[in-house]
């Protein structure tokens, strides 16, 4: 691990506005890297701040003069902290993909699909422009027939069937890097392993980071190399996944554990995918 | 892709086209040409048969493609029209007009008496000032072409006063016909100065000149009438150039062009009267002391120069002051009924009104109609007096057709500001403000008060052509007035009219009648 | 087509002509309490004689009970005949029909202008990080909405006509030319279009500001998309539903605003008949403008419904299959 990291986040906090002159730190001092190539989890409970700190580094922040964003955000060499439009704008379409958590408001619903696929295909990467290239993003998103599915609109399509399409719609750019903030909860336990497979096999053959936000231990178990610990704003405790399962340190940690196991106690099913059995 | 773009810059270019040949038109005035006098008037016409409409627009229009049989001079005498001369019997039962010989309507028919006898026949009863000829009127008869002899059922001196403003119709176009839906009210063929060319409903009128008058024939070869229903607009209009002559234009404004010397201003000839009525059937009204306590506390010479900026004055009697002949020296509203609070105050005091503990005697309505601005700053200025004296006034400003209903049918006010015309005898147009009215009518008295003494007075004025006489029975009229006081006459005003001194000559002329002299018009 | 299809526009059609008559029976009423008198309006401001007004109301049966003169007039609605206009001699159809024209001459540039406009406005208010921009937008459109539309015309017409003497001030074209002239045309315009503009504009704004929180603006965002290109691609047609249903009310408003500018600006419309009709009374006319007002706003509302599923496919989806197409 001599190389530099793909993203490395130094001290990030994150002041946001609550009212006219209150406001609450949601981040405070975060440290935290992830490699080309690698698997990332952040965990923590609702409200933790997992979601702002992700959004800071794609640079999806709310627009107002009253966010401040302190610390440092580098991807490669490349400081993002006050960084420029241009560059957000690289950034945003070629390098940093997100994967929102709700799918029913995070697609327009009054475009087609196929066409909200193409709209980052042609910001992302990717050299083919080509509709045909479009479908095959979706076919590695687990879309079965993406010719007919592009022509519909999001309420024509089942939940599952969104979310690949907005896992779609971060593939296509070709990106070196996928945050995916809680990508399944809002769908049911059968269609969440589902889609958790797709973007597992899809992130595998592109071979991107991947790094993947929730509050559910037994998904970041089946699916990536190194976990954060997040709480209340801050990061309490990191390692490799093994490592947090097996000898947690933080009592947060601890706590965390036992719903999982007493979980899995009475649905002994984990999500383990190509990548962790390959592991 | 440059073929759908060309298409459709096509299509752009051809619908373009359809809008502007189907907008678009013809922008050569019509025939004739060469001096256009545009008129600005206040409404749409709603037609041009005056026998059946006083509309004040139609009147515009109607009075330069008809003429009367006499007209009405500033000193309110009969001058010459279609009759050129006349003459009665001793008890003013029988009158004779001679016609003016070689006169045509503009569709080349002879004018005639034929014309005449129709008109008494058929349009006096339905015409809308028609009432008091038609309560005398027996029948016609028409020795020859040029000569009509009128029979009266009884004594009416101001006939041939009242003949004036009755534009005369072509018999051979309504005889025999529904006169209130006749299409020739909207194609008027009259024997006038200018010919009916055509009419845009809500726009314009525009008559020509007529080459074969029988009067003396002005500069104006067309005159466009312009409907213009904003006061303020039309002022603006007047301004800006676009329009030669205006009337009713909201006296403020007319403050703002006396400055500019393009134009001139001239009052019109006929007489107009602010009647104030009080309604004698509201339980504090119906005591005369209290009426005349209120006309007491009326400042007339502040609403004359505030709201009439001097082209009105107070009204001396219940004839207006511009008809001299009318008003007895001796009658003198001004004095007797004088601006004098205190006066008013110890009249209310021995009325049975003395003022309450925190100052107040009553309160009352005074009600206005909103359609022009003058009246609501009359009532405001009676309020501020009223109040002096503990008279604690509602002010209710209504609609026209709101004030019709309340003021004539429900009798529903306290004390009302009206204006009436006074036309062309005092017996017509003043009478009806203060005589017995009945059946409820529109502007007419709706006080309540009906005095036979009042209603024998104004018969008089009607019945008797010695000027002394009738001056005696308007003296007569005016000392019962003032004893009932169910009217109070305000003001006595002309309108004003506003015209391009710049551009024409002759206006005091022009406006010399009550029907405009286009003869008298001249291009500059 | 098919039987859903003809139930569907049935019912439409139905319950349109119903709320029709629903509107008929209560203008009916309304103007039959509100002062008025036909056979006065016919004279003018004069006393009316007993002669005169027995044979008018003979002639026009205005002596019949209510319920007999309301079931003719129904009956003669229903076959395009609006009844008689005293003051003008006229069928009032034929007198309205004079004046439409002009009027659709006025307001539906103005409906083009202000919706267009303020869609512009409204969205570069809510674009803008410029506080300054965005409080002078918002303050000109308040203000434009609030300002009196007669005062705003004559202000128009004293600076432009008078003033400026670039524009006339009256009519809908110099004298003696049929039609319309376009510098006749533009203040009249303006004055009916402005305070049109301005709501559409605040409308709008508050619009696109709600959009542009979305939760699809985010993804947009993530796309890397420029702030331009988000509001075209995705801030605008989501923007559009609520304007579509606000440009089909407001031509109502519109139609109402044509009476004050029309009256202002001598333009012979259907707005200026309105206003001389209440002023003489002719209640007749009233009820016939009203009508075709009525009429109108329930046609346009219909074509509201039918441009609602052009912008949203949800809405489509479901009149199609409410029409028994298959998806
Ligand atoms: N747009 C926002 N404005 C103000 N506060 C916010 C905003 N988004 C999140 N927060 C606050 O920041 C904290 C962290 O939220 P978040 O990152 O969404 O938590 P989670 O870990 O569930 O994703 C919470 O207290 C939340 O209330
Ligand atoms: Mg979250």
């Amino acid at each position: 691990m001599s190389e530099t990291p793909l993203l490395s986040v130094h001290g990030l906090s994150v002041t946001l506005p609550t009212g006219r002159k209150q406001s609450v730190d949601a981040v405070r001092r975060v440290d935290l890297t992830v490699m080309a190539g690698e698997r990332v989890g952040i965990v923590g409970e609702s409200g933790s701040g997992k979601s702002v700190s992700v959004r800071a580094m794609s640079g999806l922040l709310p627009e107002s003069p009253l966010v401040r964003v302190g610390g440092s955000i580098r991807f490669r060499d490349t400081e993002l902290v006050g960084a420029s439009r241009s560059v957000w704008d690289d950034i945003r379409s070629k390098r940093i993909a997100m994967i929102f958590q709700d799918p029913s408001s995070f697609l327009n619903p009054t475009m087609k699909v196929g066409r909200q696929v193409r709209e980052a295909l042609l910001k992302g990467r990717s050299t083919d422009r080509s509709w045909a290239e479009t479908h095959r993003f979706m076919t590695l998103a687990g879309l079965s027939d993406p010719a007919t599915v592009a022509d519909r609109y999001p309420f024509e399509l089942s939940g599952g069937m969104r979310q690949r399409i907005l896992i779609a719609i971060a593939l296509a750019k070709a990106p070196e890097i996928i945050i995916a903030d809680e990508p399944t909860t809002a769908l049911d336990a059968t269609v969440q392993r589902r889609v958790l497979k797709s973007l597992d096999e899809s992130v595998s053959q592109l071979d991107t980071a991947l790094l993947l936000i929730t509050h559910d231990l037994a998904v970041v178990a089946g699916l990536c190399d190194r976990v954060y610990v997040m709480y209340r704003g801050e990061i309490v405790e990191s390692g490799n996944t093994d490592q947090i399962f097996y000898e947690p340190q933080h009592a947060y940690t601890k706590e965390l554990l036992r719903c999982v196991t007493s979980l899995s106690d009475s649905t002994p099913d984990l999500y383990v995918g190509d990548y962790a059995s390959r592991r | 892709m440059k073929r759908t773009k060309w298409m459709l810059a096509a299509a752009a270019v051809a619908l373009s086209a359809i809008v502007v040949s189907g907008c678009s038109a013809s922008s050569e005035p019509s025939a004739g040409g060469d001096h256009v006098f545009v008129v600005a008037i206040p409404s749409n016409p709603p037609q041009f048969n005056l026998g059946v409409t006083n509309d004040g627009s139609a009147t515009f229009v109607g009075r330069s493609i008809f003429d009367p049989l006499v007209n009405l001079n500033t000193d309110y005498e009969v001058v010459p029209a279609l009759a050129e001369s006349w003459s009665a019997n001793a008890d003013s039962t029988e009158f004779t007009l001679n016609l003016r010989h070689g006169v045509k309507w503009h569709d080349g028919t002879d004018f005639t008496s034929a014309d005449v006898k129709f008109y008494f026949d058929e349009v006096i009863p339905i015409h809308p000032l028609g009432a008091p000829i038609a309560a005398v009127y027996d029948h016609t008869s028409t020795p020859d072409d040029f000569t009509v002899i009128v029979s009266l059922k009884s004594p009416f001196a101001p006939f041939i006063q009242a003949l004036a403003g009755h534009m005369m119709l072509p018999a051979h176009l309504y005889a025999g016909t529904d006169i209130a839906t006749n299409p020739a009210n909207l194609q008027p063929v009259g024997t006038g100065p200018y010919k009916f060319t055509s009419f845009t409903s809500g726009d314009s009128v525009i008559v020509d000149r007529n080459e074969d008058y029988w009067g003396e024939k002005g500069d104006v070869d067309e005159v466009v009438y312009r409907v213009m229903p904003d006061s303020n607009a039309r002022a603006l209009a007047f301004q800006s150039g676009e329009v030669d002559l205006a009337t009713m234009l909201p006296l403020n404004q007319v403050e703002t062009l006396k400055s500019d010397n393009r134009f001139a201003f001239d009052s019109a000839a006929m007489a107009e009267h602010l009647y104030g009525f009080f309604n004698t059937a509201s339980a504090t009204l119906q005591n005369a002391d209290v009426r005349k306590a209120l006309y007491h506390a009326i400042d007339r010479d502040e609403i004359a120069s505030k709201v009439f900026l001097g082209t009105g004055t107070p009204s001396v009697s219940p004839v207006p002051n511009q008809v001299t002949w009318a008003i007895d020296p001796a009658t003198d509203y001004t004095t007797e009924f004088d601006f004098d609070l205190d006066e008013a105050g110890r009249m209310l005091d021995a009325a049975g009104y003395p003022a309450g503990a925190d100052g107040t005697r009553f309160s009352m309505n005074v009600t206005y109609r909103t359609d022009n601005a003058s009246w609501a700053t009359t009532a405001d200025l009676i309020k501020t007096s009223f109040g002096k004296i503990g008279v604690n006034v509602n002010l209710v400003g209504q609609d026209t057709q709101v004030f019709a209903d309340t003021v004539y049918t429900q009798h529903d006010f306290d004390f009302a500001l009206q204006s009436l015309g006074a036309y062309a005898d005092p017996s017509l147009g003043v009478a009806r403000a203060f005589i017995c009215n009945p059946t409820n009518g529109s502007y007419r008295n709706p006080t309540g008060v009906c005095d036979p003494v009042i209603d024998g007075a104004f018969a008089a004025t009607a019945a008797v052509s010695d000027p002394a006489a009738r001056l005696a029975a308007f003296k007569t009229a005016a000392d019962a007035v003032a004893a009932d006081l169910g009217t109070a006459p305000l003001i006595s005003y002309n309108q004003i009219t506003a015209y391009r001194a710049d551009k024409w000559n002759g206006i005091d002329q022009f406006n010399s009648t009550d029907v405009w002299t286009w003869g008298a018009l001249r291009a500059k | 087509m098919n039987v859903h299809w003809l139930r569907y526009y049935g019912r439409l059609i139905g319950s349109s002509v119903l709320l029709i008559f629903v509107v008929i029976l209560v203008m009916f009423l309304l103007l039959e309490i509100a002062p008025g008198d036909p056979i006065q309006s016919l004279v003018g401001q004069v006393p009316v004689t007993e002669e005169f007004r027995r044979q008018m109301t003979a002639t026009y049966g205005l002596d019949r009970p209510l319920f007999e003169r309301f079931v003719s007039y129904v009956a003669n609605v229903a076959t395009g005949n609006l009844g008689y206009s005293f003051a003008n001699r006229e069928p009032v159809t034929e007198l309205i029909l004079q004046r439409l024209g002009n009027t659709l001459v006025l307001t539906l540039p103005s409906l083009v202008i202000s919706s267009i406009g303020g869609i512009l406005l409204g969205t570069a208010a809510a674009r803008t990080r410029s506080k300054v921009k965005d409080g002078a937008i918002s303050f000109a459109a308040v203000a434009g909405f609030s300002i009196p539309s007669f005062w705003l015309a004559l202000l128009l017409i004293m600076l432009f006509a008078v003033s400026l003497g670039w524009l006339p001030a009256q009519g809908m074209a110099s004298y003696g030319s049929k039609g319309l002239s376009v510098p006749h045309l533009i203040l009249p315009l303006i004055a009916l279009a402005i305070p049109e503009l301005a709501f559409k504009a605040r409308i709008m704004r508050s619009t696109m500001i709600g959009v542009l929180g979305e939760d699809y603006i985010d993804t947009a965002r993530s796309k890397g998309l420029s702030s331009f290109e988000i509001l075209r691609r995705h801030g605008l047609l989501n923007s559009m539903l609520p304007m579509v249903s606000v440009i089909g009310y407001s031509l109502g408003f519109t139609l109402a605003g044509a009476v004050t500018v029309e009256k202002v600006f001598g333009w012979p419309g259907m707005g200026m008949l309105l206003y001389t009709s209440i002023q003489t009374g002719e209640n007749m006319v009233v009820m016939g403008i009203l009508l075709v007002v009525a009429i109108t706003v329930v046609i346009v509302n219909i074509l509201t419904d039918l441009v609602y599923g052009l912008v949203d496919p949800r809405i489509r989806a479901r009149s199609r299959m409410s029409r028994g197409v298959n998806v």
